[in-house]
């Protein structure tokens, strides 16, 4: 560890000899603007050798990095292997022409829910969203509606805040008395909130809803999704059920949802997300016309 | 410290080549209803100080309504508000279907079945409102 | 400087990390946990099979660690497999009445199906995807309580005294870098540290494991003089998707599904790998049994055999595997109610792990660890399906209660040499393994033991001096290099099948891979989101654990378990009924071996032949 640190510091050391305003960030950026042009023709050439490449245009932000501040899409040709992912060709790029590209990414099983993207135009998985199944150039971006952090990953902060505010866990209180007993839920019920529990938290239908765009208190599909996936759970008592009504019908609650089916649509586990709030739309107005 | 990128308005509605049934579906039925709003206010409009003038001479009445009607402009501006109408009533039952939580996963299909009714309709109409001068 | 203090931090929010995370609070405990992902990212989420707990009328704890020390070929302890066996039920039951949704039988139970290696359907489940539910149950708990999240917080090193002998260390808190604005801070731990921080598949290129599983916490921890255990015990799982890795539950086969090869064979029986069990014989002979058809010229294009489950019917195919459905569309083109999956073996567990007792203690005061990272040990040379969730429930919990409690129980298990512990004296390496810089190296950079005043401030500036000196250089070899080889040759030799000369080989690589990451470089010089800078740091933990898995493989000359080797067929019970262990010893890998425990509560474990 030690020796290796020595050299580059001698280095500096002349450096700023010669040209005593440089200072070693401008020198370490010149550096690498020099790499980048370096690897731009060997990006090239990899292309030009590979027999079937697809283009990637994909957008680039760093506030800390000069040529980065400025938003731009990069263009990436990477080969082309039968059954590739966005996931695998980001993948490709980053590990073969630029290693400063940055996106989250985790599990490459639809399941860790890291990689919700912009591409071509809708929010997608990058890790089940088949290459071959778009047009070429494949345009990439982060998340719409959520502030940038860098590359395509965006700040997470306030879709994890929606998630939180609708009290996302049982609350049940009255359990079996029997040691090791467990509460019953009937198979029908169970099959019910089936769909509800499978969301992964990837962001995707927050992130394709206008309303949620205009509305930042606006809950959003995945927050509602998980308060039905409590309220239809018949382990969980008549009184929970009741204030989690109240939090579903404030005024940032259900009632903004405008059926646009665009979350629906996005949804990379199929969940239908309009359907659960419709339906908690209209248990909000059966708990409320108690008259009959 | 880092900063995040705020890309604005750009992005808040997405792409329109991309948008879905729904999101059209969404889009035409809140204009449909603006239109249909500013016409209910004209024809109110219209109607109150019609009643005005009708008062001296009912002739005016019926000069300017034919005046109008012999317009090309204005028989297909009323094609168009038929349409919008149509639209606007069709869409408004699949809405209600899909609050009632009736044939949700059919949303799509509806919202082409409307427009293909209202489609059919409006060329259906088409003779009507064209053809036959007004007496 | 920055410095977090809580009473138990806990490193890794899986399904380990947030069961000690849970348990601590319950304790009364000021708990924070310490994630490079957001909790819901992790890798937990990806179990598909279920949950192993003897609930019902008909079976009970002693069989259920009867078939774990089984199918474990004798090489787990049988404190650590009595306990799983006996904590599991319970924490099936919290789960439930934490709200997860498992699946159901007509009167209201948890239903609960067979599994390989198992002598009675005691495995529990949440549709095929059991771990994303228990994942996410355990989070909703986690949120419920408040218990502090510091997420996309990158923990790279321990900070513990430098005691001569490991075992007089303590462990005072750990070093993260946050990744969204690249600070350096210090985590102090006023109890104790949980590792959970998964396992180490990235070591291998065909893998079920996720990116992020890259034996972070295993490399911490032995850099930090924690022995790492039975390393050489890496499970590869029968049927993966052979493009990605993408893991087809065991499930599919406990449902009934069945092998055959490209003749249409049914091998697991036509050829007699498991003339009983067939298709649920533990993963182990499974896979070999795959790879042995397809090298015997009988797999499907030379890769790999086909799994099929098209005879459940639709019905029971949607209603019970259907997300398996969807996962061979995805990942693999494959429609599964009409036409077979391909699968082959993937690398998918590390049974070996951080040496602990049965409460989550490792030789480092005030350090514990759970999980696939750990190993008690419960799996052995071998983890039977639906054993892995109740592991990390269990000893995720136990780490957790004693990490925040101040007075600890004893254990049975002990950790560190001991009387009984004897040297390797005759490995045959062919490279000097260790650090290359190991004689005249500063361990401390090395992520080792810190020395003068307060430890986690020096661990701080020192981890600080290690990331600017990262991010300072300017040319160098890109980690993404490195980790290929690493990964390949792993891979290669150290799989399934493994030979003398193949493991050596492995080693000769591994110890290229370690020089040339002398040059590391990391080329984003950005301090935001730098991933760049992340897997460069992970690609070293990852030459260490690999190493330590060669090495244990080239040591063990027998056949035991997951642990195949070429020039020796047979398991040898006189010679290796006992575990490997590695030691970080002043930058180089001491290998030593302790006994197994097989004496149980009530009984004796004897060692039998493992036929299924």
């Amino acid at each position: 560890m030690s020796t290796e640190q020595d050299e580059p510091t001698a280095e500096t050391t002349t450096d700023a000899d010669e040209a005593p305003a440089q200072t070693p960030g401008d020198r370490r950026r010149e550096e690498k603007q020099a790499r980048m042009q370096v690897t731009e023709r060997e990006r090239a050439e990899a292309a030009a050798a590979a027999d079937e490449t697809v283009q990637l245009k994909v957008f680039r932000f760093d506030p800390e990095v000069p040529e980065k501040e400025e938003p731009r899409f990069d263009d990436f040709h990477v080969p082309y292997v039968q059954g590739m992912t966005v996931l695998d060709a980001l993948i490709y790029a980053r590990d073969e022409f630029d290693s400063s590209l940055t996106f989250r990414h985790s599990c490459r099983q639809a399941v860790c829910g890291s990689d919700a993207l912009f591409i071509n135009g809708s929010q997608r998985l990058a890790c089940k969203t088949q290459l071959s199944a778009l047009d070429a150039p494949v345009r990439v971006e982060p998340l719409p509606h959520q502030d940038v952090v860098k590359d395509l990953v965006v700040d997470m902060e306030h879709f994890y805040d929606q998630m939180e505010a609708v009290e996302p866990y049982m609350q049940s209180e009255e359990f079996p008395e029997g040691e090791l007993e467990e509460q019953r839920q009937s198979p029908e019920n169970r099959e019910k909130i089936k769909m509800s529990t499978r969301c992964i938290w990837c962001g995707a239908c927050m992130s394709s809803c206008n309303i949620a765009a205009g509305d930042n208190e606006y809950l959003g599909p995945a927050a509602i999704n998980k308060a039905y996936r409590f309220a239809m759970d018949e382990r969980e008592e008549d009184d929970i059920k009741e204030h989690r009504m109240r939090i579903m019908e404030q005024e940032h609650g259900v009632w903004r949802c405008q059926t646009q089916f665009s979350c629906t649509e996005v949804c990379p586990k199929d969940i239908p997300l309009t359907e659960h709030i419709q339906e908690l739309k209209r248990e909000a107005v059966k708990s409320n016309l108690k008259f009959w | 410290m880092s900063q995040s990128y705020d890309r604005g308005l750009i992005e808040d509605f997405g792409r329109w080549r991309e948008f879905s049934a729904g999101m059209w579906a969404w889009i035409l039925h809140k204009f449909t209803g603006w239109v249909l709003i500013g016409y209910l206010f004209m024809h109110i409009a219209v109607l109150s100080t019609a009643i005005d003038a009708a008062s001296g001479d009912p002739a005016t009445y019926t000069d300017t309504i034919q005046g109008l009607e012999s317009l090309l402009v204005v028989r297909v501006l009323e094609i168009g508000l038929l349409a919008t109408a149509v639209f606007h009533i069709l869409n408004g039952v699949r809405l209600l279907m899909v609050d009632l939580g009736v044939g949700l996963e059919a949303q799509d299909k509806s919202f082409y079945a409307s427009l293909v009714v209202t489609g059919g309709i409006v060329v259906a109409s088409v003779p009507t409102f064209l053809g036959g001068g007004v007496v | 400087m920055t410095v977090h203090e809580h009473d138990v931090i806990v490193v890794g929010a899986g399904g380990a990390g947030l069961r000690a995370a849970i348990a601590a609070h319950e304790e009364g405990a000021d708990v924070a946990m310490v994630s490079k992902l957001h909790p819901v990212r992790s890798h937990t989420g990806a179990a598909e099979g279920g949950i192993n707990a003897a609930l019902r009328e008909g079976d009970d704890w002693e069989l259920h660690a009867y078939d774990t020390m089984k199918g474990s070929d004798y090489l787990g302890d049988a404190a650590a497999v009595e306990t799983l066996a006996q904590d599991a039920p319970q924490e099936v039951i919290d789960l439930e009445h934490w709200g997860m949704p498992f699946s159901r039988e007509e009167d209201g139970t948890v239903s609960q199906r067979p599994f390989g290696g198992l002598s009675f359907a005691r495995t529990t489940y949440a549709g095929a995807e059991t771990g994303h539910h228990m994942l996410h149950t355990m989070y909703e708990q986690v949120v419920k309580r408040g218990i502090q999240v510091y997420d996309e917080w990158y923990v790279t090193r321990l900070a513990t005294t430098d005691h001569d002998e490991p075992a007089d260390r303590e462990c005072t808190g750990v070093v993260g870098y946050e990744l969204r604005t690249g600070e350096v801070a210090g985590f102090k731990a006023r109890n104790g540290v949980v590792l959970a921080t998964g396992g180490p598949g990235q070591a291998f290129d065909h893998t079920t494991n996720a990116v992020s599983c890259t034996g972070d916490g295993q490399a911490m921890a032995y850099r930090a003089g924690v022995p790492l255990e039975d390393m050489e015990f890496v499970q590869f799982h029968p049927t993966t998707l052979p493009s990605t890795g993408v893991l087809i539950s065991e499930g599919v086969r406990g449902e009934g599904g069945i092998l055959y090869n490209s003749e249409g064979e049914r091998f697991m029986f036509e050829h007699g790998y498991a003339n009983n069990e067939g298709e649920l014989a533990s993963r182990d002979v499974v896979s070999r049994a795959e790879l042995t058809e397809v090298n015997a010229g009988r797999g499907v294009e030379d890769e790999y055999v086909y799994l099929d489950m098209r005879h459940l019917g639709e019905e029971r195919i949607s209603d019970r595997l259907e997300n398996i459905v969807h996962l061979a569309e995805d990942f693999e083109g494959v429609n599964a109610y009409e036409e077979p999956m391909p699968v082959k073996p993937g690398q998918h567990y590390e049974m070996g792990g951080i040496e602990t007792n049965e409460n989550g203690a490792t030789l480092i005061d005030g350090l514990y660890a759970a999980g696939e990272c750990a190993c008690a040990s419960v799996h052995g040379a071998n983890r039977l399906g639906g054993n892995a969730l109740p592991e990390l429930l269990v000893f995720g919990a136990r780490a957790g209660r004693h990490a925040a409690a101040s007075d600890r129980a004893d254990a049975k298990l002990e950790t560190g040499r001991t009387d009984e512990s004897e040297p390797e004296e005759n490995l045959d390496a062919p490279v000097e393994p260790g650090a290359v810089d190991a004689a005249g190296g500063d361990t401390a950079a090395d992520g080792g033991a810190v020395a003068s005043g307060d430890v986690l401030e020096g661990a701080v500036a020192q981890e600080r001096q290690r990331i600017e000196g990262m991010l300072e250089r300017d040319d160098g070899v890109n980690h993404a290099d490195i980790r290929a080889e690493v990964q390949q040759t792993m891979t290669e030799n150290v799989n399934v099948f493994r030979e003398k000369e193949g493991i050596k080989k492995a080693l000769r690589d591994i110890r290229e891979a370690r020089k040339r990451y002398q040059e590391v470089a990391v080329s984003d010089p950005s301090r935001t989101y730098n991933t760049d800078l992340i897997h460069t740091i992970e690609t070293r933990n990852i030459i260490d654990v690999a190493e330590t898995i060669a090495l244990g493989a080239l040591a063990r000359t027998e056949f035991r378990g997951a642990h195949w080797r070429a020039e020796h067929q047979e398991r040898k019970d006189d010679e290796w009924l006992k575990h490997t262990l590695v030691s970080w010893e002043e930058g180089r890998p001491d290998l030593w071996y302790k006994p197994v425990d097989l004496q149980g509560e009530n009984k004796v474990y004897e060692p039998k032949e493992r036929s299924y």
